[in-house]
């Protein structure tokens, strides 16, 4: 697996926002491994929620991954969009992929339409299609989108050439996963940074090669808007998914580029009254009590062969061991000892909503047993694992941060 | 190119899916292995093997194979699977790669002491 | 300890219901090896508090074949000497997977508790809603509870609750090697059971010439004289009381304990067909076979094979070790399942078949001499090998083991290494 080391970090470290909120999947933790292995610590999260209070004030950047366009767009509402065009307007930077690139696209579909900020047209969508090819998708491969409809031509790997005199770490090329991305086409109001290239043998076509080839090639994979003061970059491609390492120095490169902060660093959670080691041992013991709790009964289902479908996403359980992991790897270091900037009372309300999970995982587990239907519990567990998830990495890189700043220091 | 699994040779032992935990980890633990022996129904004896490929699980039980589409809800024999094409993969138990780095094949075959692994 | 360990030990006080953890230290490891070596030695530091101490051996959950041993060292409340049992199945490996090498269980609690070890965290829980019932229904209910049904559990069941000399500590719902009255001591602790799961990491210090030297050995094994059989019926043949035809009718599938090679526990189907190859209807259509000593005295007493399983799971229920049944029930000419059914409850007598060492009777002798036999145990023990599987695969040599140990931890174990901790363990 390729990996990325931090040996390249400054003490630049922006703060950056990952939305975890209304309609985002798991991928968003995949920006999360790779900031922290590039060296970037001050990290947050956004969910729709805090978006609407006043997250976005103290940050330089903003981190869509994908997830569900449509329930993002739903969660945040007209409110969302103008504080989201308000951030990018005053020197923010928007970074999106996949449904975090859709989102800001033009569309007349409600919700959808209030993100208008880039007036570039889908080259994936139905009214594209002739007649039998849209019939063609009708059993497969699309997301409703109004009353039309997202197709996707092909998934996995994918080869997109950068233009523009951009470059990848000197190369033109650069292999990127797509898992339902958009394909744009060329437009006034859109720089092509990057444009799909062709096919590697990884790809899988979900449809015959010449289409394929027609909804993709030659279009813009990635691309960029200047917007006020600041910039929206879109990626069709996950290029955060942690195995495709030229994908996310790209990326990372994106970030430094974003000089200067709009706003004098928030470091007031790292610096106020750190909480007493042993207090907090006691605590994060606790906490990782609930999480082996959880684990052990995610575990528990791993005979379950089945998937949930919420919405119009299929969740696998394998799915809850990825959040549940994500935090269970990161303990070592937190109870490595030395100060967490840390409420208590947050710990506290970290471990009651540990205990939540792990009671649903369990019902869910017995449901299963006895042949009952679980989509109900699934459909709660998720935003859960997503909330507690983000809590917790809020934790952990409050300390990462702190003991980063102490070693400049 | 791929695993098959004859589930009546099999004698749950789980070296399987420890030397795929192996191949995946360079160190022993099982939470990465994409095979796996289920052990849930202990009190009655019944297990299959699963394995996890690329847009399959294929599950090999006593009584036949069955073979589930990935990121559906359906069976992928049945042509009724409605699939997510824009879903994202699980990076926690990766598909079966078939070892490929490893000169000599597959390491789960080679810990099989019962032979119930083989290419197809 | 970096290699192939969990590098903690926890020290469990059951009077006072807390749990500190300790650091294996690695000159430990260099001195006692592993398994029997470190747990005598751990037995030793707490004997003032008659401790039960828990442990795998230096190469259980690896890739080296057999390595499934899980063992408990404690003084045998039938014997007064330091003895150990054996736990296989799943047991061992979820043990060493759950966090800690070693379990110091020491003092007993006021009130009836179970242990749940899980993840490097051991808790001292409530027992009262599992205190009285069977072993089945109580390893049934943790799992319910936890949401889990991979956890391991040792339990006791009626038989250890009241203090029986026979009792057995079992694992999960089946008979363990615990012939020593361990289900005795859990009993008079009030701990009903200890349910094990985790999921870490062992680092290996040379993985690649490790995994290769686990697949030479196996190799050599795979063409050795138990290549392509199983079940508890070979093992009786190889003892010499061959009882194949006589189970043959009731089989429904030989089970292996964790990357054991050869399959040496048989499961039998009771109350549903033996040839059905999908899920069975019933929740409880039979029994596995764990220990060929309980059924050969079922045997002896001229039951049916049907009969002398159906025997076996009420023993297990009842947390019992059959083997002492099958004797009583020998001397005392009953012969009939009703009435040693009836007996269970506050069974009585001395017994012929009691080990008279520090290793369980549970691994047949085969044709081994005693000296032999006793070595090769140790040797087991340490390692944590299979104890049956080590007596029937002898070109699994000390040297080979010797060879992985120190591919694994690179702490350069030698012939004279072993010599000493086995004379130490033997003492």
């Amino acid at each position: 697996m390729p990996s990325i080391s931090n040996r390249n970090q400054s003490s630049f470290d922006p703060p950056i926002g990952i939305y975890t909120g209304s309609g985002a999947s798991h991928s968003w933790l995949w920006f999360v491994e790779i900031l922290e292995r590039m060296g970037f610590y001050n990290i947050h999260f956004v969910d729709d929620r805090g978006l609407l209070a006043s997250a976005l004030d103290s940050l330089d950047v903003l981190l869509m991954s994908g997830g569900d366009t449509f329930a993002i767009a739903k969660g945040l509402g007209t409110e969302g969009s103008l504080k989201l065009r308000h951030f990018i307007e005053e020197g923010g930077l928007y970074i999106g992929t996949c449904a975090g690139a859709y989102l800001p696209l033009r569309s007349s579909m409600e919700f959808l339409n209030q993100f208008n900020f880039i007036q570039a047209k889908i080259a994936n969508i139905s009214r594209r299609l002739s007649e039998p090819e849209r019939h063609s998708f009708q059993q497969v491969a699309c997301s409703s989108y109004g009353c039309e409809f997202i197709f996707h031509v092909a998934r996995e790997e994918v080869v997109v050439e950068m233009a523009n005199g951009y470059h990848a770490n000197g190369k033109k090329e650069m292999i990127a996963p797509l898992y339902g991305g958009p394909s744009i086409y060329p437009s006034e109001d859109i720089e092509s940074i990057a444009i799909y290239k062709g096919f590697t043998k990884k790809t899988k076509f979900l449809v015959e090669k010449a289409l394929a080839q027609k909804t993709l090639i030659g279009n813009i994979a990635v691309g960029k808007k200047e917007m006020g003061k600041g910039h929206l970059y879109i990626f069709g491609p996950h290029f955060e998914h942690p195995h495709f390492l030229p994908c996310n120095l790209f990326l990372i490169e994106v970030i430094r580029k974003k000089h200067g902060r709009r706003h004098s660093p928030n470091q007031k959670d790292v610096y106020e009254d750190p909480v007493k080691e042993e207090v907090v041992r006691n605590y994060i013991r606790d906490l990782k009590r609930e999480v082996s709790h959880s684990r052990i009964a995610a575990s528990g289902m791993t005979d379950f062969m089945g998937s949930w479908q919420i919405g119009n996403k299929y969740y696998d359980p394998e799915k809850i061991q990825v959040f549940i992991e994500t935090l269970w790897k990161r303990f070592t270091y937190l109870e490595s000892g030395g100060e967490v900037a840390v409420d208590l009372q947050d710990l506290d309300e970290m471990i009651g909503q540990m205990q939540g999970i792990t009671d649903v995982l369990r019902k869910m587990k017995k449901g299963i047993d006895r042949g009952e239907a679980t989509d109900g519990l699934a459909e709660g567990l998720f935003p859960s694992l997503k909330k507690v998830t983000s809590h917790f990495l809020t934790v952990y890189f409050n300390k990462k941060r702190l003991e980063s700043i102490m070693s400049q220091a | 190119m791929g695993i098959k699994v004859d589930p009546k040779k099999c004698v749950s032992c789980m070296a399987c899916e420890l030397a795929c935990g192996y191949h995946r980890d360079d160190g022993f633990a099982l939470l990465s292995s994409c095979i796996m022996v289920t052990r849930g129904r202990e009190k009655k004896d019944y297990s299959a093997v699963v394995l996890k490929e690329e847009e399959n699980l294929v599950i090999a039980r006593p009584e036949g194979l069955e073979i589930r589409k990935l990121g559906s809800t359906g069976e992928a024999s049945s042509g009724r699977e409605k699939e997510d094409a824009s879903a994202k993969p699980l990076l926690l138990r990766e598909p079966c790669d078939l070892c490929g780095d490893r000169e000599e094949g597959p390491l789960c075959l080679q810990f099989c002491p019962v032979n119930a692994i083989s290419m197809n | 300890m970096e290699y192939l360990s969990s590098n903690k030990i926890a020290i469990i006080d059951l009077g006072a219901s807390k749990t500190i953890q300790k650091e294996l230290d690695e000159d430990l490891v260099k001195e006692k090896i592993g398994g029997a070596g470190i747990t005598t030695a751990l037995y030793e530091e707490y004997r003032d508090e008659d401790p039960i101490v828990l442990g795998t051996g230096l190469l259980t959950g690896t890739l080296a074949p057999a390595s499934a041993l899980g063992m408990v060292t404690a003084k045998s409340p039938v014997t007064g000497k330091i003895c150990h049992a054996p736990f296989t199945l799943y047991g061992g490996v979820e043990l060493k997977y759950c966090g800690f090498d070693y379990v110091v269980i020491k003092g007993s609690s006021p009130k009836p508790v179970y242990l749940w070890i899980h993840d490097g965290i051991a808790d001292v829980n409530d027992g009262k809603e599992i205190w009285g019932k069977d072993v089945w229904i109580s390893t049934d209910m943790i799992r319910e509870v936890m949401g889990d049904p991979l956890i391991q559990i040792l339990a006791i069941g009626k038989a250890g609750e009241s203090e029986s000399d026979f009792a057995q500590v079992c694992i999960n719902y089946w008979a363990s090697g615990d012939r020593w009255g361990f289900g005795k001591l859990f009993g008079q602790k009030k701990l009903k059971l200890v349910a094990m799961r985790g999921m870490s990491l062992l680092e290996i210090a040379d993985p690649e010439g490790f995994v290769r030297k686990c697949k030479e050995f196996l190799s050599t094994i795979k063409s050795g004289p138990y290549a392509g059989k199983g079940g508890i019926g070979e093992l009786s043949a190889a003892m010499g009381e061959d009882i194949r035809q006589w189970l043959e009718p009731i089989i429904h599938r030989h089970l292996s304990c964790f990357n054991t090679p050869f399959p040496t526990n048989t499961f039998v189907f009771l109350d549903e067909d033996p040839k059905l190859l999908k899920e069975t209807e019933k929740k409880e259509p039979g029994f596995l076979i764990t220990d060929v000593h309980g059924l050969l005295g079922y045997k002896k007493l001229g039951l049916s094979a049907a009969e002398a399983c159906d025997l076996l799971r009420d023993c297990a229920k009842y947390g019992i070790d059959a083997v002492a049944v099958a004797e009583l029930s020998q001397k005392a000419g009953k012969k009939k399942p009703d009435e040693i059914k009836k007996s269970l409850s506050g069974l009585k007598g001395s017994l012929e078949s009691v080990g008279k060492g520090k290793f369980s009777p549970w691994a047949p002798s085969f044709t081994l001499s005693s000296d032999e036999w006793e070595r090769r145990q140790a040797v087991a023990y340490l390692f944590g090998i299979h104890p049956i599987y080590a007596l029937m695969s002898p070109e699994f040599s000390e040297e080979k083991l010797i060879e992985l140990a120190n591919l694994g931890t690179g702490l350069g174990f030698t012939s004279e290494t072993l010599d000493k901790v086995i004379i130490d363990i033997l003492k």
